[in-house]
């Protein structure tokens, strides 16, 4: 071996020392701007979603409002004119009338004070008085046997008393989450069997609605909540995010399905 | 005995046999995996026969070697060569990448193609009609510029990946390691790869341990290229 020999060995040791210091320099430049981007992104999408929460609170908020709005005003405005027309409808002096027009002042009579239950039904529904004063349990129960009585549904309702009032908005969220679940399958599931049961883990509320429609699966659920037919399934997704809760869709067989909500709840 | 230089001596052809069975246990369907399949199955048939015509002697199939590929007798040496083998091996290697890089992003790619493979085509072609012959030494000069354009593609995909407003995880993204296994490989065999003529004449010793490292590197990128077929 010459010393040419020794040199050129020496400079090809040297050149891949070189050449792999470049690459791994080249490599860390590449590294450090994927960061950059990372946390540039992280950012960005914190503030996108944090954006997207105001904005579904705010929906919920003014929808709440209007509720609440509506409630008060078909309370106290309807209902109390139709408190006043059968007042005076109680004092009318029926004794001169005749048989037919005595049979038609009780049907009158009987049709507002229907109207008059059907006014304080809807202003509850819309505002709950009682979810306000004896909490989530009591207006769930309450509900259910609102809306399943007189009907073919056969419902029960299996709740955690442990679990009392947390947060009255999320109470609120999750009582409407339970209306709208309902009023679907009773109405679009056609079931003829829901049973609800709660239970509190933690600080974590979970309820399970059993029914034995024909209910959705989860990627239906996906599915149906964008498209504008289904926008009681967007109401409950926005509140479900609201919540920072998670909702599942399964299904057993043709015959069972379940609904999990998993709630974060501050006791 | 097999010894440790046995292994890697024959590492050439065994190593591509890794992406290969990879390939076959998870079926990837991108696209830019056609051109690096292609790639594996030639490399491995033109290292494979490299290397048996290298060892034919220890497989003792010196005689049928001979008979089969006599057009490849080289006079001077008195036997046959193998590098015939290893040029076009190189050759494949920058146009297949080439087409990798290009299903990989056709837009940015597609300019740059336009620019190497010309390049390339001319360069081999004034090579091996002027200064040297295809079949007769491991070239060098054609070993060094496929390197250097290949590190190029390599430079250029690695500048798209920092312009694109999307994020990649370096795990994660598949072709992003066969890159990165080929920036390696060519990286440490640029200067391999423009010294090894010289080195051959200059510091046989010297220029055997070296091509150990190649042969390293070399399993390296196909470990990169396997790991690139898993989602």
């Amino acid at each position: 071996m010459n010393s040419g020999g020794n040199d050129i060995s020496f400079l090809v040791t040297v050149s891949i020392a070189i050449m792999l210091l470049v690459v791994a320099g080249f490599l860390l430049a590449v590294m450090i701007n994927q960061r950059k981007k990372w946390l540039l992104q992280k950012e960005m999408s914190g503030l996108k979603e944090h954006q997207q929460n105001q904005l579904i609170e705010a929906a919920v908020r003014s929808e709440e409002g209007e509720r609440h709005r509506i409630a008060e005003m078909l309370h106290d405005e309807v209902g109390a004119l139709l408190s006043s027309s059968r007042i005076f409808l109680v004092e009318m002096n029926t004794q001169n009338l005749t048989e037919t027009d005595r049979q038609d002042h009780g049907k009158v009579k009987e049709m507002i004070d229907e109207s008059i239950q059907k006014v304080r039904s809807i202003s509850h529904n819309l505002h709950s008085t009682i979810l306000k004063e004896f909490g989530l349990n009591e207006a769930i129960r309450h509900f259910m046997k609102k809306v399943a009585g007189g009907t073919a549904v056969n419902s029960t309702v299996e709740l955690d008393e442990e679990y009392q009032l947390s947060n009255a908005e999320t109470d609120l969220a999750v009582y409407r989450i339970i209306q709208e679940l309902v009023n679907n399958l009773m109405k679009h599931a056609h079931s003829r069997l829901i049973n609800i049961k709660s239970s509190l883990h933690e600080n974590e509320l979970k309820i399970q609605i059993h029914h034995n429609g024909d209910g959705l699966s989860q990627e239906q659920f996906e599915e149906l909540r964008f498209k504008p037919a289904g926008l009681g399934l967007k109401n409950i997704q926005n509140r479900i995010i609201l919540l920072k809760g998670n909702i599942l869709f399964k299904k057993i067989d043709t015959e069972n399905y379940t609904i999990q909500l998993s709630i974060p709840v501050l006791i | 005995m097999i010894t440790f230089k046995d292994i890697i001596d024959w590492s050439e052809a065994w190593a591509l046999l890794i992406p290969l069975t990879f390939y076959f246990i998870w079926k990837p369907k991108d696209a830019w995996i056609k051109p690096v399949i292609i790639y594996v199955i030639i490399a491995f048939l033109l290292n494979l026969t490299a290397d048996i015509i290298w060892k034919s002697h220890f497989l003792s199939i010196d005689k049928q070697i001979s008979k089969i590929f006599s057009f490849l007798y080289i006079p001077k040496y008195k036997q046959i060569s193998n590098n015939l083998f290893y040029n076009l091996h190189s050759i494949f290697r920058l146009l297949l990448f080439a087409w990798f890089f290009y299903k990989l992003d056709p837009v940015f790619f597609k300019k740059l193609n336009r620019v190497i493979i010309p390049v390339f085509i001319v360069f081999n072609f004034i090579n091996f009609t002027f200064y040297s012959k295809i079949i007769v030494l491991p070239n060098s000069p054609l070993f060094a510029v496929e390197s250097a354009l290949l590190l190029l593609y390599c430079i250029f995909y690695f500048i798209r990946i920092n312009k694109d407003d999307r994020l990649m995880n370096p795990f994660s993204e598949a072709p992003l390691r066969i890159v990165g296994g080929l920036t390696l490989y060519n990286a440490i065999n640029f200067p391999i790869f423009i010294f090894y003529d010289y080195l051959m004449s200059s510091n046989e010793k010297y220029s055997e341990n070296i091509w150990t490292v190649h042969n390293i590197t070399y399993i390296v990128l196909n470990i990169m290229i396997a790991f690139s077929f898993k989602k």
